[in-house]
């Protein structure tokens, strides 16, 4: 009975290893380069800019017609010194790369803004999305004034918008993980 | 609702649920809009629910190899029926599991072809020729607007377009002046959606717009640099609301103006009719080319699904076959464990009838014949107690040996007769009696050699030497089978004959030395007095020859008759019924006592004595033994050869054995020995070793030794002479205990 016991014990350790190798790291691909907030006209703005690469499997598939839907988050947290940080304000802002085979152009479309811009080649349109400006956060009235606040903001591929087939292959695969770690900046509002 | 099933349902809702799951799976795979979003949450909740059924089904797995190694009852009929039930399930699946494989990949591979994939790309390409001659059309047309424009003139300057940009800014239509009429025209006669004016760094000038947008369409950069180069720009802008637009931008020609080069921007739009067809070609050809690019993904994901299938379906098959087995197994695992409980003794057994069918009614019959054997046993039960009770109650002794010579049975009597504790001696073999009792050794080797005999019935009579002393046994046996004719054990009867033997012979000699006493003294003392009368009469009246021999033939009658009646006094001594006086005597005392005496009495011999010191008193009568050691002594002195210095040696000391204390006392001489004949019988009356003596010094010995419960034998020293040793309890049971009691009738 006990060596059945260890048999089992090894086997499921042999699987979960298997399958932490097989798991892709957490390989923060998307860099972000900047992000500047600016209070203007009661509200709070944000531009953000980063590079965001494709993996030659990715570069692929918009190549065959497949949206790449990208989000960011962003986060306004008040920092707390003896918790975790509470957040003020959550945003998800969606952008969805798409390539046009008759027109032969990519399509860069901000799925909130529903504003689309069209470019000729894959690095003009990669360095379209990579570009928000004039994100709206948040009313200046709604943020607490004497509290020293701060932003940060992540960007990602998101599995989830792929056509379904994909998805096992690509939560699997590391080339299929995109994203980036959290970038903090200071809020003043 | 019993606990199990709650959990039987339980794992039926979580198949269910699982099976459920995998038809969400399929759906979504063929692109269902419902459960599209759903098919990671699913695929992940089918991995979990598989990985859950693969869990319970190793749990049941251990459990039936537990119990199959510990050979419980019914394991190996539920693994049979688990194998059999997998065997029949799993095949068809495997089966269907490898055609539809087969025919997946053949269906998915089907969907694809080369001259369908040709045929979409000459559709595109055509689609992509009819656009381009349309657009050289435009731009033809829109170089002939920038001539004409070229040659007119404008003054308007620059707009600010950063506040029309941002989507937070409000727009003031009244501060922005539509572009002037000639503009207007021109859109209108060149049927364009706009028409703009834009300096050459991309500010805009002038336009005019057909639909209600206030934010008119700009070149980028990259079409700006190109203009700058001396290129103009045409481009099919991908539909986004309303269809195909045609974007066309082309230098001004310059007339000289200070406010430099200018640029014509036009957007125009599709006929409906080209919309409709370019918009079909490139939808066909997008989802053609999206699908051929997911036909690997999309088999494997079929795969995946179809395995989740087949393992979830030989997860739940598994189960179930578990399940089913175990159901039905459980009635004939009971009457296994059931019949193996009746085999160990256990006849309360009572198994539940679950079912009306063929097992029910052997369960009933087992039910009744459980019931039947208890029956039997409660009566055999009831027999043996009552044997046990009569056992009990006898006054005999009993022991039954197996075949073994293994006790079976030890009455309480017999513990008494055997003077046994309280330790338990049913199950162990007859030898075990004089490991534990030294005492017991001539009733073991008796009783073994009987029984080795296998004499169908048997007597004999045994004596044993305990702390009580002295004991015979008479013991009867009978041979006895056990099961089977070769099987055969003993049961032996035993009484203590010891106080009825010894009064049957002590009545016996009596009457004897009573009749001789009686036969022989009667006529002595006629004859007596007939010689003295002899000698009286006719002595003075005869020759002094004759005289002389009268006096000496009558002498000699007078005196042997004397001699007979010291003999006959003696007889009549030991015929006396017992009376003793008994008292704690120190031993050490009397028998230096008489030692003093005959030590003075010889003055040649030499007693050597060894008596132990601190001996317990003893309870004897002193007079009785004073007579015990005077025969002792006055044999060992006479023991030796006329002439020869005597040597005695006296010793007392106290013995332990595991039947108590005794005394031993030894009286050794250095004599000739005792004959080899007669050292059996040597304390039998008349049984002498000497030429003269009555025969009966010993056997008075004997008997009053026997009187105070103790054992007196006579043996060969190694080195020479005999040696009389003479064993008594330290706690006597006087055996001739009163006067009263034991004296006999004249």
């Amino acid at each position: 009975m006990t060596a059945s016991l260890h048999m089992f014990r090894c086997a499921l350790w042999t699987v979960l290893a298997c399958l932490s190798l097989g798991l892709p790291a957490s390989a923060a691909d998307i860099e972000i380069l900047d992000v500047r907030g600016e209070s203007r006209d009661g509200f709070y703005f944000m531009d953000l800019e980063a590079r965001i690469p494709l993996s030659p499997d990715m570069q692929e598939a918009v190549e065959s017609g497949v949206p790449l839907r990208f989000v960011f988050d962003v986060h306004l947290v008040r920092a707390r010194r003896y918790l975790w940080d509470s957040r003020i304000l959550v945003l998800r802002r969606a952008v969805r790369l798409e390539r046009h085979a008759l027109a032969g152009k990519y399509v860069v479309h901000d799925e909130v803004s529903q504003q689309r811009q069209v470019l000729a080649s894959l690095p003009d349109a990669l360095d379209v999305l990579g570009q928000l400006r004039d994100v709206t956060l948040a009313k200046l009235d709604a943020l607490p004034a004497e509290v020293p606040l701060r932003g940060r903001v992540r960007a990602k591929l998101d599995i989830e918008g792929l056509p379904a087939p994909m998805r096992p292959v690509a939560y699997l695969s590391p080339s299929w993980y995109l994203g980036s770690g959290w970038y903090s900046w200071e809020v003043t509002p | 609702m019993s606990r199990r099933r709650y959990a039987a349902l339980g794992v039926a809702l979580l198949a269910a649920s699982l099976l459920g799951s995998l038809v969400l799976i399929g759906a979504a795979l063929q692109n269902s809009e419902r459960f599209g979003a759903l098919f990671s949450v699913l695929l992940l909740t089918n991995g979990l629910g598989l990985i859950g059924f693969v869990i319970l089904l190793v749990s049941n797995v251990r459990q039936l190899v537990g119990q199959l190694r510990s050979r419980q009852a019914g394991a190996r009929l539920t693994l049979r029926m688990v194998l059999m039930f997998v065997a029949l399930s799993v095949t068809p699946l495997l089966v269907l599991y490898g055609f539809s494989l087969d025919f997946l990949k053949r269906g998915v591979d089907s969907w694809f072809d080369a001259r369908i994939d040709n045929a979409l790309q000459d559709a595109l390409e055509l689609s992509r020729s009819a656009l381009d001659l349309r657009m050289r059309e435009l731009h033809s047309q829109t170089e002939q607007l920038a001539s004409e424009l070229g040659r007119g003139q404008t003054s308007n300057g620059v707009l600010d377009l950063s506040a029309l940009r941002n989507p937070n800014s409000m727009v003031v239509a009244s501060t922005w002046e539509v572009g002037n009429t000639d503009l207007e025209l021109l859109r209108q006669r060149a049927k364009a959606d706009e028409l703009s004016i834009v300096s050459q760094e991309g500010g805009l000038l002038e336009t005019s717009s057909l639909g209600p947008d206030l934010v008119p369409a700009l070149p980028t950069s990259a079409m700006l640099l190109q203009l700058r180069q001396g290129r103009s720009y045409i481009g099919l802008e991908p539909p986004s609301n309303g269809g195909f637009l045609v974007r066309i931008a082309v230098n001004i020609p310059d007339q000289g103006l200070a406010s430099g080069r200018r640029i014509l921007h036009a957007m125009y739009a599709l006929s409906p009719r080209m919309n409709t067809l370019a918009g079909n070609v490139e939808h066909a050809y997008a989802r053609y080319n999206e699908l051929d690019y997911l036909r690997d993904k999309l088999k494997l994901s079929f795969v995946l699904t179809l395995t989740l299938v087949l393992l979830s379906s030989i997860a739940v098959a598994t189960w179930a076959a578990f399940v089913s087995a175990r159901r039905l197994s459980a009635p004939i695992s009971a009457l296994a464990a059931g019949t193996h409980a009746v085999t160990a003794g256990d006849y309360t057994t009572t198994l539940p009838v679950t079912s009306n069918d063929e097992i029910g009614l052997l369960v009933s019959s087992f039910n009744a014949m459980t019931g039947h054997i208890a029956g039997a046993r409660a009566e055999i039960e009831s027999q043996n107690r009552y044997m046990n009770t009569l056992l009990s109650e006898l006054s005999s002794g009993v022991i039954a040996l197996d075949d073994r010579s293994r006790i079976t049975t030890l009455n309480d009597s017999g513990r008494q007769i055997l003077a046994l504790e309280d330790a338990p001696v049913v199950g162990e073999p007859l030898s075990a009696l004089s490991d534990r009792h030294a005492y017991l050794q001539p009733l073991v080797d008796e009783l073994t050699a009987s029984v080795a005999a296998r004499d169908g019935r048997w007597q004999r009579e045994i004596r044993i030497f305990n702390s009580e002393g002295r004991r015979t046994l008479m013991c009867r046996g009978t041979a006895v089978s056990f099961g089977s004719q070769a099987r055969q054990g003993q049961v032996i009867v035993f009484d203590d004959i010891t106080a009825l033997a010894k009064g049957q012979r002590d009545a016996a000699w009596s009457e004897v030395a009573r009749r001789l006493a009686h036969e022989i003294k009667n006529p002595l003392t006629p004859i007596q007095l007939s010689a003295e009368r002899l000698r009286q009469k006719y002595l003075s009246k005869m020759a002094p020859v004759d005289a002389e021999t009268l006096d000496r033939l009558t002498s000699t009658i007078v005196q042997q008759v004397e001699t007979m009646k010291a003999m006959v006094n003696t007889f009549a001594d030991y015929a006396r019924p017992p009376v003793i006086n008994q008292g704690a005597a120190d031993v050490n005392a009397l028998l230096s006592g008489v030692i003093d005496l005959y030590r003075s009495a010889n003055p040649d011999a030499e007693f050597i004595v060894d008596l132990a010191r601190d001996l317990p008193s003893v309870s004897m009568d002193v007079v009785r033994f004073r007579q015990v050691f005077n025969n002792l002594l006055k044999n060992a002195l006479e023991a030796h050869a006329q002439g020869m210095p005597a040597q005695v040696r006296i010793q007392t000391r106290e013995v332990s054995s595991g039947s108590g204390s005794h005394l031993e006392i030894r009286i050794a001489d250095a004599g000739e020995g005792i004959k080899e004949d007669v050292v059996g019988s040597v304390f039998e009356p008349y049984v002498t070793n000497k030429t003269r003596g009555t025969g009966l010094g010993l056997a008075i010995v004997k008997k009053i030794v026997e009187e105070h419960g103790g054992m007196v034998s006579l043996e060969n020293n190694p080195g020479g002479g005999a040696c009389a040793i003479i064993t008594l309890p330290l706690q006597p049971a006087v055996l001739a205990s009163g006067p009263d009691e034991h004296r006999s009738q004249p």
